[in-house]
């Protein structure tokens, strides 16, 4: 035995840096091995394990810091592989030393005798001298004899890796079957795992720190074993249900030692095969609540259900059969019972992380069951049920519990392709009710977004509810908690337009639908303010006229259709009015245009008056509100334009009608718009139409009359280049009406009483 | 060749909510050298997309916009001049009487005007006239069924292929009509 | 070339290998290395012969002339269409493709659907060969000669902006047409000869071709730069004679030049040992045998030879220094049989000469040295250095 390397094992390490202590270390070995080597060239055997005992007992040290102790450790090994590769050719040649394995069994020292006893023992097994089995138990009770944590963790590792291939995997056999390897590996698991626990309660407290990387460090050579176990041939499910996870999970749990928890926790999960879990679920999850307080639970727990998720959109993609869903168990039962057991079980646990592991939870079920909208729902419940029993009822933007539960929320409206099961769920509210302003406003811009983008229509009084009602809710109206300037928000119009977009594809799965889904949003719609209405009425205003018309179009169908027809205009003007009475006048204007428009293709009983009254309206409006000239002329030729292809109105509605859009042209402030006006008013007392008749009105003397009157307004005008453009918009419209056959003018033409149109 | 994109009367999003995918996929960049568009757009998204597809784009204000585009626009492309105006001045709206009075006042070749959510083309004079109808099919209180259509012109010297493209259901349509400057009999 | 007068003896010794019947083309490679002297004319001549273009039996010259360029011609006009001779194709396909199925597509790809997909291509070679080093005039100089094809290639890809005028009534209601938007960029072609086009758009024709005949790598930005100074040898050649198929005849040496380089421009399959990892890895490698103390301070900053190395060699040094001498140091370049071999000696060499500063490990002074090489550096000595390395190279292999 090396002086030197007792020596240094003697001193505390403070003294000499571990580089050095490796060095010195280090040069012993080689020194030994050199002489161990030259020994067995020489045939001398008996000075060769002499020399590897010298060799070995550098591994005694308790200076080295495990990284440093590995270091040596690996110097070590290697040369012990030489001393048993040399021993299997001695074997292999002259048959067994037989005395071999009792002779080493006298070094005196305990850690060299394990280590060249593992060596001769593994060399037994490999040569089949003695059965796997007996030396194996005898091995792995002997380590027992060291219980320094350092010493012997790397001890049994050497042991696990020396007879990693020497394992029996047979159902039968005399050497040992599966049984004893199983035995084995669990019985050398949970003695490292013993030791490794104990490094945490050896020296100093204030070293805990310290103490806690060294063991991160090592817990690999832990988890070598469980890796062993998952690899061995025929340990199949039944045994890893039986025997092997009982056993790791006892050891688990009973060891109390965070650190240990939570990393083989872990290495289960990840080690051993997705089936095993599979048929061991409900074992694995019991088995987190007990875990120490300071253990990750959700990692855990989430850590398996991705697994699994994996697991099963891989076997799905691959499509194979075998490898689907398991029948036999409710797996989301078996998660949702533990989960709720675990968070009874651990009172500390943040809200954050149990509604990550719901979460986790919802991924899983969407996969395996993505028909069960109930589980989706419950998970909802489950949540705000837990949340609320740890005493929150709302969660404050931006921590981390609410950016858990929006995900929660938003993970159905992401992952179905469409949104129609999404949508049949019924929590979406109570969960929204946890969140303030900012989060459900986010959350609604977000489902408005996704509905417009997907071309999704809203089809179902339920599926507004739940659209309209609860999730897009604060883009539609005025909410608590939104900000006094909501509307200068820089996104605010965009968000409008979006929001318009989900209602301009709104189709109800009938007509009686469609009503019930508009009138329900126009209470919505009116009680927002003008800055809302601005984007979404227009759209819900269409919306409205379309169904009025799809009423008109099957009133063979429903005898009630008149009724349904005057309720949705009287539904169009209180909304339009509403536009009006927000300072939108041009923008009611046009839709009262268009609701005339389409009144009049409604024939009913109160067409006309309704027709008229939305007219009168636009009149109105044109005359009390709106006053900037440029709008008055775009106003005017829309009201021209309209009045031309309405068709409802009697004589003595009609005439009043297009006899104010005559007088009221003739007030343009300026007068070319003046002289374009009557001459497009000329237009309706020619081509117009009378509800009672299918003949165009044809009125040539007022068509005259209308041109008279510009030509009148165009002598009138100074400047002699805007006179000559006039006059030569009047003479092409003497020229139309004279092709179409216009007696008064053509005969006005003949006389050459253009009136100076042929200047 | 020049390819001119002549499409309009969007109504997003009063009337509808967005250009049918079916379009979409098909207009992409690097194809067309000119848009003409007749208007009603309503939002500056749609106008920035109609960017996206080519940089030369030309559009005239219709009764719904409020982006303040010119009313009426002519183009000069190859050997022809385009008149483009939406159409809701023209009264009665998309009579062809009164549409060929409007391209005598611009002085051009041909006329491009929408409004009516109904695909047009015809020939008076020798001019040609044509209305590209709604890209999105937007509801219409003048028309009963609308189609989305858009229509692109091949401009190749003197002649323009005008191609028409409709979706009847989820049917795309195509039809090729045939233009010669100064009338094709 | 403003390089001092050449010695008349160089002169007679290059005059003299080109005048034998069958012209040795070891001893001319091994002059060429040394720089060809700038006598108008010859370059063009000698680089023919270094890429393989000309035979070295001159008998064969006319004929294999006149095959390679009526080749030439034919891809020009089988696969230079202009967009007018779509036009009058009977083919009525809707330019769109609307009827087609996305998954139909591929074997029976409309005309309209390789038009457009050329049009990428197209779009990108114009963007680069009109920044052609814009500090030559020559390229945006007219050829002399007439287009070969009926309209320019480029108004394919050209952006359009139609003049166009707004109708609206201004204030007195006068409609009247305003806001005369004049539109299309005024033509380039200078007035005269409208048949005449710029040397840019020779160079724009030869890289389309190139990109239609080479699907697998079409066409990658920098090609541009190196087949610009290779033309611009050729099309300034004196006699007339040569200058007037000078597109014809870049195209195929620039073919010539690709093959030793092109892999080097498929970043989409760079595996190969041609690929750029692999080039860079030799060149590495080279490095380290070499230079171990650039090598060792390149390592030590993090310096990754992809972020100056890549464009010297993919681009044959031609934005390293001043197109004379990136010529003279071409000369070298085809005068070797490998161009690669040689391209990476001269790379190290050039590291060589500027170790001093590399080994001070200042990593924002290295890469900028590195990405903007002194151009004052003498060219005949980083030839030189680079003669030694290839002289170790040579020696290692054997």
């Amino acid at each position: 035995m090396s002086q030197k390397g007792k020596g240094s094992a003697a001193k505390p390490g403070a003294a000499m840096s571990q580089d050095a202590l490796l060095a010195e270390a280090s040069r012993a070995v080689k020194e030994n091995a050199f002489a161990m080597k030259r020994s067995l060239d020489e045939d001398k055997l008996m000075d060769a394990l002499k020399h590897a005992v010298a060799m070995l007992s550098e591994l005694r040290t308790s200076a080295l810091q495990p990284k440093t102790y590995y270091e040596l450790y690996i110097k070590v090994t290697d040369e012990l592989s030489h001393l048993k590769t040399v021993l299997e050719d001695i074997f292999e040649k002259k048959g067994p030393i037989s005395d071999l394995y009792e002779l080493v069994q006298y070094t005196g020292n305990i850690l060299p005798r394990l280590y060249l006893l593992i060596t001769v023992g593994a060399v037994f097994i490999e040569t089949n001298r003695v059965p796997a089995k007996d030396v194996l138990r005898d091995l792995v009770e002997m380590c027992r004899g060291v219980q320094h944590p350092l010493r012997g963790l790397f001890l049994r590792n050497y042991l696990l890796t020396t007879v990693k291939t020497l394992l029996p995997e047979e159902q039968t056999g005399e050497g040992g079957t599966i049984h004893d390897s199983v035995d084995f590996v669990l019985l050398n698991f949970a003695e490292m795992n013993k030791l490794w626990v104990r490094m945490q309660h050896q020296g100093h407290s204030r070293d805990r720190t310290r103490r806690e990387k060294e063991r991160l460090q090592l817990r690999l050579l832990v988890g070598t074993n469980l890796v062993r176990l998952s690899q061995l041939d025929n340990a199949d499910v039944d045994m890893y249900k039986a025997t092997v996870l009982p056993a790791v999970l006892e050891q688990v749990i009973n060891c109390r030692d965070p650190i240990a928890q939570e990393y083989l926790m872990e290495c289960i999960i990840q080690v051993f095969p997705d089936d095993y879990h599979l048929a061991t679920l409900d074992k694995l999850l019991t088995a987190c609540a007990p875990l120490h307080a300071q253990v990750n639970v959700k990692a855990i727990v989430i850590s398996l259900v991705e697994r699994l998720v994996q697991f099963f959109s891989q076997s799905r993609a691959d499509a194979a059969a075998t490898a689907g869903v398991p029948a036999d168990v409710d797996l989301y039962k078996v998660f949702a019972d533990n989960i709720r057991s675990l968070f009874q079980a651990r009172t500390t646990m943040a809200p954050e992380d149990a509604v990550a592991i719901q979460l986790a939870l919802m991924k899983l079920t969407i996969e395996c069951y993505p028909e069960n909208l109930d589980y989706v729902d419950e998970i909802f419940k489950n949540t705000i049920d837990h949340l609320k029993s740890v005493g929150l009822t709302t969660v404050e933007p931006r921590t981390a519990a609410c950016e858990q539960l929006s995900l929660l929320l938003r993970l159905p409206l992401e992952t179905y392709p469409s949104l129609t099961p999404a949508l049949k769920l019924s929590s979406f509210g109570n969960v929204l009710s946890m969140f303030s302003y900012a989060t459900r406003h986010a959350l609604a811009v977000f489902t408005a977004k996704k509905i417009a983008d997907s071309n999704f229509a809203v089809s179902t009084e339920a599926e507004a509810d739940v659209v309209f009602g609860e999730l897009l809710l604060p883009l539609l109206g005025e909410v608590e908690g939104q900000p006094k300037s909501f509307h200068q928000d820089g996104s605010f119009v965009e968000e409008q337009v979006v929001v318009a977009r989900v209602l301009s594809l709104v189709q109800g799965v009938d007509l009686d639908t469609q009503a019930q889904i508009l009138a329900s949003l126009k209470k919505q719609l009116l009680a927002g303010t003008i800055h809302r209405m601005r984007y979404c009425v227009p759209a819900h205003v269409f919306k409205a006229l379309q169904l009025a018309q799809g009423y008109s179009d099957a009133r063979d169908d429903d005898e009630l259709w008149e009724k349904k027809c005057s309720k949705l205009y009287s539904m169009v003007r209180t909304c339009v009015l509403a536009l009006a009475e927000g300072e939108l006048p041009m923008l009611a204007l046009k839709l009262f245009l268009q609701a005339a428009l389409v009144t009049s293709t409604t024939t009913f009983a109160k067409s006309e008056t309704i027709a008229y009254e939305f007219c009168s309206q636009a009149f109105s409006l044109y005359e009390e509100e709106v006053s900037d000239s440029k709008e008055q002329v775009a106003a005017m030729t829309l009201m021209i334009g309209t009045l031309q292809r309405i068709t409802c109105f009697t004589e003595e509605n009609y005439t009043p009608l297009i006899t104010k859009c005559a007088l009221l042209s003739s007030k343009f402030v300026q007068k070319p718009d003046q002289c374009r006006g009557v001459c497009a008013c000329a237009n309706l007392f020619w081509s117009g139409k009378l509800a009672d008749s299918d003949e165009e009105l044809r009125d040539g003397d007022q068509v005259l009359k209308c041109l008279k009157k510009a030509i009148k307004v165009a002598r009138s005008c100074l400047e002699p280049s805007t006179q000559a453009s006039l006059y030569a918009d009047i003479y092409d419209a003497y020229t139309s009406f004279y092709i179409r056959g216009c007696e008064q003018v053509t005969n006005t033409i003949k006389e050459g009483g253009g009136g100076g149109v042929e200047e | 060749m020049v390819f001119v994109l002549v499409i309009g009367d969007f109504h997003i999003p009063h009337r509808a909510s967005s250009i049918p995918k079916a379009f979409t996929d098909k207009l992409v960049p690097g194809k067309i050298q000119h848009i003409l568009c007749t208007g009603n757009l309503v939002t500056r998204d749609t106008f920035d997309y109609l960017k996206t597809l080519a940089s030369d784009v030309h559009v005239v204000a219709g009764d719904f916009d409020e982006d303040t585009y010119p009313e009426e626009k002519t183009v000069r492309i190859g050997d022809f001049k385009i008149g483009l105006c939406h159409g809701h001045k023209v009264v009665p709206w998309g009579d062809h009487q009164s549409l060929s009075t409007v391209r005598r006042q611009m002085n051009v070749d041909v006329l491009i005007s929408g409004h009516t959510h109904a695909f047009e083309s015809f020939e008076e004079d020798g001019h040609l006239f044509l209305n590209p109808g709604s890209a999105t099919g937007a509801y219409s209180a003048t028309q009963t069924q609308v189609t989305p259509s858009f229509a692109l012109m091949d401009i190749q010297g003197p002649k323009i292929k005008i191609f028409v493209y409709k979706l009847v259901g989820s049917e795309f349509q195509v039809e090729k009509i045939e233009y010669t400057k100064g009338g094709s009999a | 070339m403003s390089n001092a007068p050449v010695a008349s003896n160089e002169l007679k010794e290059v005059e003299a290998l080109l005048d034998e019947d069958v012209i040795d083309l070891r001893a001319l490679r091994q002059f060429a290395h040394g720089g060809i002297p700038d006598q108008p004319g010859l370059r063009s001549k000698v680089w023919k012969l270094l890429l393989g273009y000309l035979p070295p039996e001159k008998a064969r010259w006319e004929e294999s002339l006149a095959k390679q360029r009526e080749v030439y011609q034919g891809y020009l006009s089988t696969y230079v269409k202009s967009s007018h001779d779509l036009d009058d194709d009977e083919d009525d396909s809707d330019p769109l493709g609307a009827l087609s199925s996305p998954s139909s597509s591929g074997s029976n790809s409309s005309k309209w659907d390789i038009f457009f997909k050329e049009n990428e291509i197209l779009y990108q070679i114009d963007m680069d060969v009109k920044r052609l080093t814009p500090e030559l005039a020559f390229y945006q100089t007219q050829t002399g000669r007439p287009r070969p094809i009926p309209s320019p290639l480029h108004l394919r890809v050209q952006r359009q902006v139609a003049e166009s005028a707004t109708f609206k009534a201004d204030r007195d209601g006068v409609v009247a047409a305003r806001q005369k938007r004049a539109s299309t960029p005024p033509p380039v072609e200078p007035a005269g000869d409208p048949e005449a086009e710029c040397h840019w758009e020779v160079i724009e024709r030869i890289l389309f071709v190139y990109a239609v005949l080479n699907t697998a790598i079409p066409y990658v930005q920098g090609m541009n730069e190196i087949l610009g100074p290779l033309y611009y040898v050729f099309a300034s050649d004196p006699d007339p004679a040569w200058r007037e198929w000078s597109e014809a005849d870049a195209f195929f040496c620039f073919l010539a030049i690709m093959a030793h380089v092109r892999d080097i421009f498929d970043r989409e399959n760079d595996k190969s040992d041609s690929g750029v990892k692999g080039v860079l890895n030799r060149l590495d490698g080279m490095l380290l045998a070499h230079i171990p103390h650039v090598h060792m301070a390149l390592h030590d900053m993090n310096l990754d030879l992809h972020f100056f190395a890549f464009r010297w060699i993919a681009l044959l040094l031609s934005q390293e220094f001043r197109l004379p001498d990136v010529i003279r140091l071409w000369d070298s370049l085809f005068a070797s049989r490998d161009i690669l071999d040689r391209l990476l000696c001269l790379c190290v060499a050039m590291l060589q000469h500027v170790s001093g500063t590399l080994e001070e490990r200042d990593f924002a002074t290295c890469v900028k040295l590195l990405q903007n090489f002194p151009r004052d550096v003498d060219v005949a000595i980083i030839v030189e250095k680079s003669n030694a390395i290839e002289a170790e190279v040579a020696g290692n292999a054997r």
